[in-house]
């Protein structure tokens, strides 16, 4: 399936989602984090708790994907990073991101964008320049990934919020996974 | 559509929670409802300001309760409060019959509070998300902050609880503290 036509797939699964306020999502995450730091007051530890909680939503949210997004299925892991990119990212962020900076054996990828709903109206303290803010986005991606059998590595390595002009995530295929039966399937 | 796998991988998913005494499950499921409820309080708070920046200032109580019922709810919620009631005495009981955020949660019949939970065994049901964690009532702890930081933010201080009733209505009821 060609990029365009899978930005169309993107903006017509965008419009059929329920939205929800980008001021409610940017302030509600924002308050999140900021309860993270003052319980864990560590930046590491913070964006490793970020990338749980997005696992646990990216497992979820993967059926709904599946469900209502009507991307086709991924050949390779290069049409698994354009469907992220241009149909899951638009479907639930609202924002399309591009592919690139592939490495040579073509098991790592970036995604790269510049607006960031998240990080609407935060601006990062000084002191908690360590934290990857948006990193419950990584989380996501490993856990939807995984639900279908690639398991992931995903880290950002670009924020606007500390001064750079993109986001980037760089995502490494790290194994296909077997497909297992459920424990007491009959 | 690539095959949805029906267990959760081994490794890095959902850890079982911590065995805990009944007491002190109990005591840490109220922190982190007290936490939780902050940051709604946080978030309510500061998103009122946004939706009230071109409002005439509102003198009384409530004034700013139907406030948060039309404007705040239409902002967050994308609908007003079915019904409001008062005693006139500081208590406002705020009923929506169809509140969105409980709109795809339901009571786990099966599972104990705080207990494990099967977690993706169940398929494509978007509803499954709570997968036995969790009660309806934990879904409006944010809820409850929200409303109390918006109306705090308003000038009225008060204490907020909700009530479920059945299918998707829940009844908040505000108490004014003081007078």
């Amino acid at each position: 399936m060609s990029k365009a036509s899978l930005s169309k797939l993107g903006d017509a699964a965008f419009e059929r989602t329920d939205k929800v306020s980008a001021e409610l999502l940017a302030l509600t995450y924002g308050s999140f984090v900021r309860q993270l730091l003052i319980d864990y007051e560590d930046a590491e530890e913070v964006n490793a708790q970020l990338a749980k909680m997005g696992y646990n939503i990216g497992v979820r949210l993967v059926d709904d994907f599946l469900a209502k997004s009507n991307a086709p299925p991924c050949a390779s892991f290069a049409d698994t990073a354009d469907i992220v990119a241009k149909v899951a990212f638009k479907m639930f962020l609202g924002v399309p991101a591009l592919v690139g900076s592939w490495s040579s054996d073509r098991r790592t990828f970036s995604l790269v964008f510049t607006d960031n709903p998240l990080a609407e109206f935060t601006e990062l303290p000084e002191k908690w320049g360590g934290v990857w803010y948006s990193n419950v986005l990584c989380g996501v991606i490993k856990g939807a990934l995984e639900m279908v059998q690639m398991e992931v590595d995903a880290r950002f390595v670009r924020c606007t919020l500390r001064g750079e002009d993109l986001n980037e995530i760089r995502v490494t295929l790290l194994q296909v996974l077997q497909e297992k039966p459920p424990v007491d399937d009959e | 559509v690539p095959p949805v796998p029906s267990a959760v991988p081994d490794g890095n998913a959902l850890p079982p929670p911590p065995l805990l005494s009944p007491a002190d499950a109990a005591a840490a499921a109220a922190e982190t409802r007290r936490r939780l409820e902050g940051v709604g309080y946080d978030v309510g708070h500061r998103l009122v300001e946004r939706y009230a920046v071109e409002k005439e200032r509102m003198d009384s109580d409530l004034e700013a309760v139907k406030f948060v019922c039309r404007d705040f709810w239409e902002g967050v919620f994308k609908k007003h409060v079915d019904v409001l009631r008062t005693n006139h005495k500081g208590l406002y009981v705020l009923t929506d019959n169809k509140f969105r955020w409980l709109g795809r949660v339901w009571a786990d019949e099966d599972s104990e509070e705080g207990g494990a939970g099967a977690v993706g065994a169940d398929g494509a049901e978007v509803g499954g998300a709570i997968g036995g964690r969790g009660k309806p009532e934990d879904y409006v702890v944010f809820p409850c902050g929200l409303i109390c930081g918006a109306l705090t933010r308003l000038g009225v201080r008060c204490r907020v609880t909700a009530e479920i009733a059945g299918g998707a209505q829940c009844k908040f009821s505000v108490q004014v503290i003081g007078g």
